[in-house]
This record gives structure tokens, sequence and C-alpha cells, in this order.
């Protein structure tokens, strides 16, 4: 066999961002396919992709080597690259330290360059290859007419990392590529360096170097070719066969590249070990005391004196913490949530680390273990290898203060963030192959419109890698009458964004993910390090997948909007009543909370806002907390498709019967009703039925999750079932049991998670129903947060019986306010609802209009820094009304043609300053583009009709302050035979009706059968109403719901006794088409969003 | 002697007494070819240690390479004046010197190359580049290297 122990040591993945084409397991899987033992993965300027190579090649047999293509610049010389690679664990770490030293260095984060003399520093455990022909430093020296230089760099390159330097060489088939190389191996002679053979691989196969083309054009903001273009396809993954038929004439290149691959491949090893991160310790203390005298302490606090089980419980954890080496990792997280403490940041925990009494003594978590039947072992256990997970959820406007903060302290051990690694969804790829294929702007738009955002929907896959992957695409009714149907004409744009989906585009960062260093690896020896588009704050080059593979545990910081509505609700109620309202310390259990949840009119409410949370609000009848814990893990994709919902419910109201298989299984179900929700209950059922110890149930639960193969299954199963029947249980029972958890597994909720959610909700909905228009002045405020527009929330607010004030701008707040009006309660429109006004121009507005009131529009445009665009949003959004000659709405016309004859104020110097760019707007749903301004300034300035204004309204600040957008239209709607939203709910099963309202959200949720299934979420006047729609009408209409805002819905009603009201829709139309004459609805533009199928549109908006 | 290039320009293009053409005839532009080939001063382009292998004059004309079944290969291709009499000019393939890979523009139809080209020393000691287009599997003279 020819090749033999040839090992490719020069391979760019998709981690080569703008430059690589293939994923690691591609080439780990391809590698074996041609018979190599080894292979290298040497990313540019990074390791990204380096755990999941090594997952991949160890499920396919393939050695891997670590390394990276270092791009070196020199003050005078061209540049190039430099491959390292691995020939251990020093070696790595070398690796590591090089990149983030120059990455951090580097003055452009997007193009690092890394000086000689640092690559020098760190030659340890490190094997050199000189880089490409003619891109690699060295031979781009050589072969540019510095000979010289070239020298100089080959013996300082020597010297750094002696006999551990290879000349590389390449042919990439090129004309005159045999030329280059002879001269490259001729400068190896005259220095008596071996050389190396590789192949520099780009991509997998040689059809793929079209997408490594617009790849490296469209990363540089290019059409093709881009910069360095290379006429050749030969980058890629070559049989060792191929390799050497290329260096037949050089059979030492080969052996050298088969020797380095033998040293090198496995050398390194990322898994086995947890670094747990150090914590700052006074003197003689240790993390383990310090741990044990915290929890004391909160235990203390919390249950009066540690005893009996609290005790017992305490000393069960804080021993398995010490065992497994945590205790650092605890005190770090509860500095971070006592730094926000201190700072005035709300704080609370999340996730399966409320499972754990500890945490909940120190702080970190709200939900009390034994009353929430919490359970340790599903959190952690000695048996466990890979690290807890402890999620903090804060402010989202504060967040950044509390994680800076805890970054400053540990700086010493190095401390960043974690990197995400993003993929290109299918619109994506469009615009990135359009751009670089020559489009412009405007045309990359309009091919990208429509084209589904995601590569992966809910359930619906659109492969990337088959050639269908467009035909699934253009059948979707979103791309009716859309330019890339011409198929012929836009085959090559079809052909590339088709193969590029799914690929990865770039690094991104987990602004909440924290990692740490430790005392014995400063956190650049774990993992590259490298800054951010965010000034001072770095992030490693792992994500959290990454992460969790090489052992270091991530402390999550995450920025929850609700957190902040919840703050500033407690501020504003505190402020009216004049007396402290904490949204976080509500009484517990209030009977008019539970009965506003029960109405189902939830909007605003954390986690139970949602149109099926609302429905299931309706026929749970929530009476207390451990029904709310229930209700949040109920609506999951698992138990949906499941169908324990109606089961569940059924029983709870008594209309079903339920029996257990087994009299223990009774205390371990009974609060559920004999229904599995949580995965706790896994571990109770496999320690009552089999006897397993709470930690193997956890393992059973866990190994379950993973999709284990068949064999491990089966293994398990025997286990538990004999294990059952040793201890009576019936066999045929014990087999029952255990396939009954095994299809739950896969889809259970934690009950810590649910519990700590169902606090938040709890409080959220205290404050809803107490103090609505200060809650409702929140959520506006802290936008975009939640299920609903800011549009669906105020009207929201004026069903629920709250006054809209209009917006005034010597009264209107930066934001909402909950103001007395003489009809009690009301809201008041803040000025940053101003589309275009800027941060800098709002505090303007705030400052001068203290010193004295503005007298006119000029005055305001002369003393503050609102710009022309800006002042005519604040005129058509109504906040100078005051300032028109008739005082009122009506002379806004007068207003505008003032503000049309202004001067433009010349451009700030630095339009890239945060400061000067506008406010993101945020009711960022919705749009109108249809005002024609000029006809506002025609002679005589008429006074405005209502519908004008409120179309101005609505332009300016996508909101309906006078009145619902579709209140205009009452009369119009009543004649096309449209029934109020709220009276079809009443109507019996199987009448026909006609529905309208405005675009909310579609949704297309897991369900039961698999089948497609599409929730439309509309509001009318008389509030928000969820329509069911089937694959053939989604097929036949759905276009109208991509294109438009509002619909006419025609349907029929089904009331089933067991899951309640729905509104099967049979035909939609565009809303303004029907009421014809009658006027057109000022509808919200319809956009793709991840959470939803589609919503609303949310997108933010710039000063013009 | 050296000479700068400012000098060389300020050197007069036509002596004074030299009618144009040069060299009018064949004969004496055989004689001026004769005396050029045995010069010891002059190398061949392709030989050059520092040459960039770009071809001397650049054409891309269909041409038809001849493959006999003792291995030996001949380019055949119509030139000269005599392409319009339909001559054909025959010469044999001595050695292939290099081959390589060309495929470029591949995202514009007009400017699209995807070719395999082979340099080869013929018989009477031209150096041609040769390509095999793809997928059409038509063979052009893409130039002569000297």
């Amino acid at each position: 066999m020819t090749g033999q122990g040839f090992a490719h040591l020069h391979v760019r993945s998709g981690f080569s961002y703008g430059f690589g084409v293939a994923a690691p397991a591609e080439l780990a899987t391809a590698a074996a396919e041609l018979g190599m033992e080894a292979l290298a993965l040497t990313d540019r300027d990074g390791l990204y992709g380096i755990p999941r190579f090594f997952e991949a090649a160890a499920g396919v047999g393939v050695s891997p080597v670590v390394g990276a293509e270092i791009s070196v610049a020199e003050p005078g010389n061209p540049g190039g690259h430099l491959v390292l690679l691995a020939d251990g664990m020093a070696g790595y770490r070398s690796l590591c330290r090089i990149i983030t030293r120059y990455r951090c260095g580097s003055e452009d984060r997007r193009s690092p360059l890394c000086p000689l003399p640092v690559l020098l520093e760190h030659p340890e455990g490190l094997v050199c290859l000189t880089g490409a022909v003619q891109f690699g430093y060295v031979p781009r020296l050589a072969l540019s007419g510095r000979e010289g230089t070239a020298d100089r760099a080959l013996r300082e390159l020597r010297e750094a990392f002696g006999r551990d330097l290879y000349v590389e060489l390449t042919d990439d088939r090129t004309a005159g590529s045999r030329r280059r190389m002879g001269r490259v191996a001729e400068l190896a002679r005259r220095h008596g360096l071996p050389v190396l053979a590789t192949n520099e691989v780009a991509y997998l196969r040689p059809e793929e170097h079209k997408l490594h083309d617009v790849l490296v054009a469209a990363s540089n903001l290019r059409a093709l070719p881009g910069p360095g273009y290379r006429t050749t396809d030969q980058l890629y993954l070559k049989s060792p066969e191929q390799v050497e038929r290329l260096f037949r004439d050089r059979p030492e290149a080969m052996s050298n590249a088969a020797e380095v691959a033998e040293r090198c491949a496995g050398a390194v090893d990322l898994t086995g070990e947890v670094h747990v991160p150090s914590v700052r310790l006074r003197g003689g203390e240790t993390a383990r005391g310090k741990l044990a005298r915290l929890a004391l302490r909160g235990a203390r606090a919390r249950y009066g004196h540690v005893e009996g089980r609290v005790r017992a419980r305490l000393l069960r954890e804080l021993g398995c913490i010490e065992e497994l080496g945590f205790a650092p990792y605890f005190l770090i997280a509860r500095e971070a949530a006592e730094i926000a403490r201190e700072k005035g940041v709300p704080v609370t925990g999340r996730g399966s680390a409320a499972n754990s009494l500890v945490s909940y003594c120190l702080g970190l978590t709200r939900p009390e273990p034994f009353s929430n039947r919490l359970l340790f072992e599903r959190f952690m256990h000695e048996f466990r290898s890979d690290a807890p997970d402890i999620d903090l959820d804060l402010c989202s406007v504060r967040r950044d203060e509390v994680r800076d903060e805890l970054a400053r302290r540990y700086e010493g051990y190095g401390v960043a963030v974690a990197a995400t690694a993003q993929t290109m969804s299918l619109r994506g790829a469009v615009r990135i192959a359009a751009r670089a294929l020559g489009h412009t702007p405007s045309e990359i738009d309009d091919l990208s419109r429509h084209v589904p955002t995601r590569f992966r929907d809910r359930g619906r896959t659109y492969n990337p890698l088959s050639s269908g992957a467009w035909e699934e695409a253009l059948a979707e009714p979103a791309m009716r009458g859309h330019l890339l149907q011409d198929t012929e004409e836009h085959a090559l744009l079809l052909e590339i964004s088709g193969r590029l989906a799914g690929r990865h585009l770039q690094a991104g960062t987990h602004n909440g993910g924290l990692v740490f260093g430790n005392e014995s690896h400063h956190l650049s020896e774990l993992a590259p390090v490298e800054p951010t588009a965010m000034p001072g704050l770095l992030r490693v080059q792992y994500d959290k997948d990454d992460l969790e593979y090489v052992g270091m545990p991530k402390l999550d910081l995450l920025g929850l909007r609700m957190h902040t509505a919840l703050y500033e609700a407690g501020v504003l109620a505190s402020r009216r009543l004049g007396r402290k309202v904490d949204p976080y310390d509500p009484p517990p259990e209030d009977r008019e909370t539970y009965a506003l949840i029960r109405t189902g009119n939830n909007a605003g409410m954390f986690q139970l806002e949602s149109p099926g949370q609302m429905h299931l609000s309706r026929r749970l009848e929530p009476r207390r907390f451990s029904d709310l814990v229930a209700q949040i893990s109920l609506f999951r994709p698992g138990p949906v498709r499941g169908d324990l919902v109606t089961p569940y419910v059924l029983r709870r109201q008594g209309r079903e019967q339920y029996s257990v298989p087994l009299p223990e299984l009774g205390p371990v179900l009974r609060s559920t009703y004999g229904v599995l929700i949580f995965q706790e209950q896994v571990l109770e059922i496999a320690c009552v039925v089999a006897g397993f110890s709470l930690a193997e149930g956890d393992q059973i639960r866990r190994a379950m999750t993973r999709e284990r193969g068949p064999g491990a299954m089966k293994a398990l199963r025997e286990e538990f079932v004999s294990r059952a029947v040793a201890r009576g249980v019936p066999r045929g029972v014990a087999r029952e049991v255990f396939s009954w958890t095994e299809g739950f597994a896969a889809y259970g909720f934690s009950a810590a998670h649910a519990a700590s959610f169902a606090e938040l909700a709890y409080a959220s909905a205290y404050m809803r129903t107490h103090f609505p228009a200060e809650y409702l002045a929140a959520v506006l405020n802290s936008q975009p947060m939640g299920f609903y527009s800011p549009r669906a929330i105020l009207n929201e607010a004026r069903r629920i019986g709250l006054s809209i004030l209009p917006p005034d701008v010597h009264l209107s707040g930066e934001g909402f306010t909950a103001e007395d009006s003489e009809a009690g309660a009301a809201l008041r429109v803040g000025l940053k609802y101003a589309r275009g006004l800027s941060r800098k121009a709002l505090s303007s507005i705030l400052a001068e209009r203290s010193k004295a009131p503005f007298s006119s529009t000029l005055d305001l445009y002369g003393r503050t820094e609102v710009g022309r665009g800006a002042l005519e949003n604040l005129v058509k959004g109504g906040f100078l009304d005051a300032l028109s000659p008739t005082r009122d709405a009506g002379g806004r016309a007068a207003l505008l043609a003032e503000v049309s004859i202004l001067p433009k104020k010349p451009r700030a110097p630095s339009r890239r300053s945060q400061d000067e760019l506008p406010l993101p707007h945020p009711a960022r749903r919705t749009r109108n583009r249809r005002v024609d301004v000029v006809e506002l300034r025609g002679p005589g300035f008429l006074r405005l009709s209502a519908e004008r204004r409120e179309t101005m309204e609505w332009e300016s600040l996508s909101l309906n302050v006078f009145r619902h957008p579709l209140s205009a239209y009452r009369g119009a709607l009543r004649g096309l035979g449209v029934t109020p939203s709220r009276e079809i709910l009443e109507l019996p099963h199987g009448t026909r009706a006609r529905a309208a309202g405005l675009l909310e959200s579609l949704q297309r949720p897991p369900t039961k059968s698999g089948r497609p299934v599409y929730f439309l979420l509309i509001e009318d006047e008389a509030g928000l109403f969820q329509a069911t729609i089937f694959e053939g009408v989604y097929r036949r209409d759905g276009h109208v719901l991509h294109q438009r805002g509002a619909f006419l819905l025609d349907g029929k009603v089904e009331q089933d006794e067991r899951r309640g009201f729905s509104f099967l829709v049979e035909r939609v139309r565009d809303l303004s088409e029907g009421l014809e004459t009658a006027g057109r609805v000022p509808e919200p533009r319809a956009t793709p969003s991840s959470g939803a199928f589609l919503r609303a549109k949310r997108r933010g908006r710039r000063a013009g | 002697m050296l000479a700068t290039v400012s000098e060389i320009h300020c050197y007069p293009v036509r002596p004074p007494g030299f009618e144009e053409p040069l060299f009018p005839t064949a004969e004496s532009r055989r004689t001026i070819a004769e005396h050029l080939a045995s010069a010891p001063w002059l190398s061949r382009g392709s030989g050059l240690p520092g040459g960039n292998g770009r071809t001397a004059r650049r054409c891309e004309e269909p041409a038809h390479v001849l493959r006999r079944n003792d291995g030996r290969a001949y380019l055949v291709r119509r030139c000269g004046k005599e392409c319009r009499k339909g001559h054909l000019r025959k010469r044999r393939v001595v050695r292939v010197l290099e081959r390589w890979r060309e495929v470029g523009s591949w995202w514009d139809a007009q400017q699209s190359v995807d070719r395999l080209v082979f340099r080869v020393l013929l018989a009477g000691g031209a150096v041609v580049d040769l390509a095999l287009e793809r997928p059409s599997g038509e063979w052009l003279l893409m130039g002569v290297v000297d």
C-alpha cells in the first residue's frame, strides 16, 4: 500500500471562519474512510473546533492531532502563516498561550497577527511547519525575492524549535506549483532541514472549492474573486495515495509526515480532568470550610436551627461537594449573587441547582427543597464526572455590571465568557452567497426576504447537505411568487446557498457564560482566549458543549428581562404608594392572584402568558404554588407530544380516576395525579421500585435521556427488572414501569427548574394583579421581552380598565409611566417610543425641560440634540401637540410644516459612537410606511382627522394611543360578518364564524401525531385570540400570513369536552383586501422570529 | 556595458539611414533568428531559474492532439497563412515538462475555466502549453512559452 502512515497535518475546518468549509466531524469521518489513522485539525488562529473534533475522531477511530495555523506578521514583510502542532499537553498549553497572547494583542481582532517573537517564546511541546508553499510565512519570503529574510526566519525558528521544525511542501497543482515547491525544497536543503508533505486542506471534496471561494469573498465583504483568490480545486482531503503521487519524487516528505503524525496523534488528552476554578480566600481558610460555614449560616437563617433532616441533608451535600472538589465553584457563584445584591441587581437561580439545599442556603436559589420534593442527586452526585451547572438570572440591563465586577476580582486566574459557534441559516446563506456573487444590497434584501430563516425550525429540518433543501424551502407558502422561484435564473445562487446553509459562519459570544482559571493553570493555558466586540470582555474559543467536554465548569449569569420589569414595577409601585413594595417577596398563596391566573388573561406574566399557557390556566385552574410548578412543566414539547396535559387536567378536576401499578409509586406520583411530570420522579421510582440509590437513579435517567444504544438500554432494563424482581415486584410490572419511565425521560422537566420559574411567575402575576399600571408600564419599558408586542400589551392595559394618556414632551418620562388620572390608574407613553430619538437627544429633552418648558418646535429644536427627523416623529407621535396653534392633536399639520422648513443640523462627528445611535425602538414589532407626509404640508393646515392622527401615531410610536387599531373599522367589520373573538369563544361546537385581527405570532409546536399544525395568534378589540390552521389551509393561504399583518379568518368552532375550545381556520384572507374601500388597517409587518415561527416585527430602527 | 533606462530612451529608435522595416524579407528574418538561436547569452524563458513560467505568447487556439498506439503524441494544428488553405502542421510531443489544473471564474458563465494544462516540449525545440478543456474534452493551444 502506498502512503503508509501518512496523515494530513495541515487541515482547516469550518472553524477557520470565512475560509474553511467542512465540519471537524466530516473531516474525521472522511479521514477514517480514506484509511488514515490520524488527522490534524489546524484552524486559523484558533482551536475552536478541537473539542468536537476529538469527539468525532474518537467515534470513527482516528487519532486526533491538535494544531493551529498561526497568522504571522513582521514589519516590512508580506506575512503568512506557520503551522504549529502539539505533541503533548505542554504543546497544547503553549498553543493556547500563543493564540491568547497575539489575539488579545492584535489591533484588529478580526484579523489577528502574531509577531514572530511571541511565537518563538513558547516553543515547548510544539512541532512547527513553515507553512504552505506560496502562502506560508517562510515560503512567501523565499518566493518573493526575500531569500535573506527567509534564511533569517528559518534560523530563528530552528533556534526555537530545534529538530521540531519542518519545511512544509505543498502542491496545489496550479501553474508553476512544482517549480515553487522545488525552490522551497532547495531552501530546506540549504538549511539542512527536513521537508514534510501536506495538502493544506480547506474543504472536503474538490467541488466544495466554490463554497471556499464564496466564504473568502463574503467574509472580506467583496464580490468574487476574493482577496488571494486561487484558481484551484485541489485543497481537499486527498487520500494518502493521491498525496503520495504528488510527492513521488520526495519520499522523505511523506515519511516525515507519517513520523510527525505518529508522534502527535493522540498526544493531547482534554478529557478526564475537571478544572475547578480557584476561589479567593482569606489566609488559612479553605474553600470547604468557608462553604460549610456559609451554608450553615444560611440554613440557620432559613430554618431557625439546623437539625434533623436539614442537618443530615446539608452534611450529605457538603460531603459530596467536597469529594468532587466543587466547593470553590459554589463560592464563586455565591460571590456573584452577593455582588448583585450589593449593587441592588435582582438575582435568582434557575435550573437543577435548585435541587441543592446548599444552593438554597447560600441564597443562590429560591424554591425550598423539602416542600418542593427537590432531590440533590438530580443536581450532582458522586457518580457524575461532569461539572455541575449553576445558572443565575439577573436583571438584563445590569447583568454586565455583576459580570464585570466578578471578572475584575478573578482576573489573576483569568476570566472569560464562553463562545458560541454560529451557523448559517438558509436565509443567511442566501445573503452570503448573493454578496459573493456580486448582487447589490437591495437585491440581496429582495432575494433573502421570506427565505426560511432557520435551518431547523421546530422539528422541521431544512437539510443543507441534500439537494432537497431548496425544494422544501421553495414549496413554503412564504416563498410564493419569490424571486428565487426562477430556479434557472438563480441556479448558482440556489446551489451555493443550499450547500452553505448549516455551515459555520463566525464565533459569537455567550455574554453571561463565565469560565475561570485556577491556581494550577491560568485560563489562557486551559483554552485560547480572545477579545470580543465588547471592550474589555474576553471569551474562550470553546462553546458551552466544548467547555463541558474539556471539563471547565461554566457559571451562567443570564440576563432576564422579567427581572428588569419586576424591579421597575416595584420601584414605580413604591413611589406611588409611598411604602416599600418588594415584588420578590409577595404574600404567599394570594387568592386574587390565582383568581386572575385562572381567567387566562395572563398577558405579561412570566411563563404563563403564551396562548397555550393561558388556555391551560383556564383548564387547570391553579390554586397554589405547586399547581404553578406543574403548569409550567406540563406545557413543554415533551408532555404536549406525549399528551400528558389532558389526563393531568381531567384527574385534577376529578373527572378521571387513576391508579398506579405498584403501591410504592403512590407517594411519588400522588402530587401529580399519577402523571409522570418531573425528572426527579424518575429517580424516586428507581429508588422505590428497584432499590437503586438516588444517585444510581439519576444515572438511569441520564442514560435514558442521552439516547444510548439499544445494547446499553437493554442492559439497563435487565438490571432494573432483576433488582425490582428481587424486591418482590412482578417481572411484568417491573418491565412496564421501566418502559414507562424510559418513554418519559426523554422529555421530562426538572422540578427544580420549574419551581424556580414558578417563583417568578407568581411574583409577576401578583404584581400584575395588584399593581397593574406599574407592572404593565414596567413590562412596556423592558421591551423586547415576553410573548407579546407592546401594542398588544398596551391594548391589554386598555381592556383591563387602565387609561392611556397621550404622550407629551413635558409630561412623558423616558419610558412609560404610571399616573393617577380622573379615570383611575393610567399609563402615559414615554419618550423613547418616539422612533429615531437617540439617547443623547432624549437626555437633552429631559434636561432642558427641567430648566424651562419648550415654547415651540423651534425652541425645542434649538435647545436640544433632537434632529429634524426625530422632531418630525415627535410631532407625529403627538408629543408636541401642546405646542401646536390649536393646542391639541388637530394642529399637527401646522407643526409638521414648521419642522419641514427647519435647517438640518450638522451631523455629529462620530456616527459610530453608541451615544449617537438612536435608542432601539421598544415597540419594534409594527410598522406602516404608507403615510404621505406631503399631504400634511398642504396649504391651510387643515385639522387632521382622527384616523389620520392615529395613522401618524402608528407610524411614529408603533402604538395606538387613542384606541385599538380596529376600533375605527368596527362598523365595516360588522358588515363583513366578523364576530369579536370573545364571542367566538362562547359559540357552540360546529358553528362557522369569521374572525379578524392583527398578527401577534404564528407558531408550529410539536404535536402528538407529528403532523404540522399552525397556531395563529391574532389580536382584535376584544382581546387575544388563537386560531388553529392545518397543513392544507396553510399550504393554500399561508402566503397571506407571511406577507400581510392583519387577517380575516373564516373557520369553525370546536368545543371539546377534554381539550376545550379551538377555532379551526378554513380560509385566510388579507383584512385590508376584505375591507376594500373601508380603509387600510395599520398592520404590523410579519417577520420570522427565533421563538415563534412568525411574529409581528420587532427589529429596531434608526433615525433617518 | 550597462545603460540606464533613460539612456536607452534617449537613443534614437531608428538610426539615420535605416529604412523600415528592418527585416523586410523571410531571408533576413531567418538570418537574425539563426543568430539569436545560437547566441550563447540567450536562454529559454522556461529554463530560467527565476522564471515565472508565463507564456511568451498567449493564445487560445483549437488544437488536436493525436495519440498513436506506440505512445507517441503529436500536436496537430492549422497555422500561418496556410490556415486558409487547410494546411496542417504536426509536431511530436517529446516530453511533458509540467502539468497543472486551472479552475477559475466559475461564477461567470462566459469566463468560467476548468482545464488541465500540459506544458510540453515539441520536436524542434518549442515549448507550448496545451489545455484539455473540461467537460468538453477539447484541446486548446494556450500559448507558446519559448
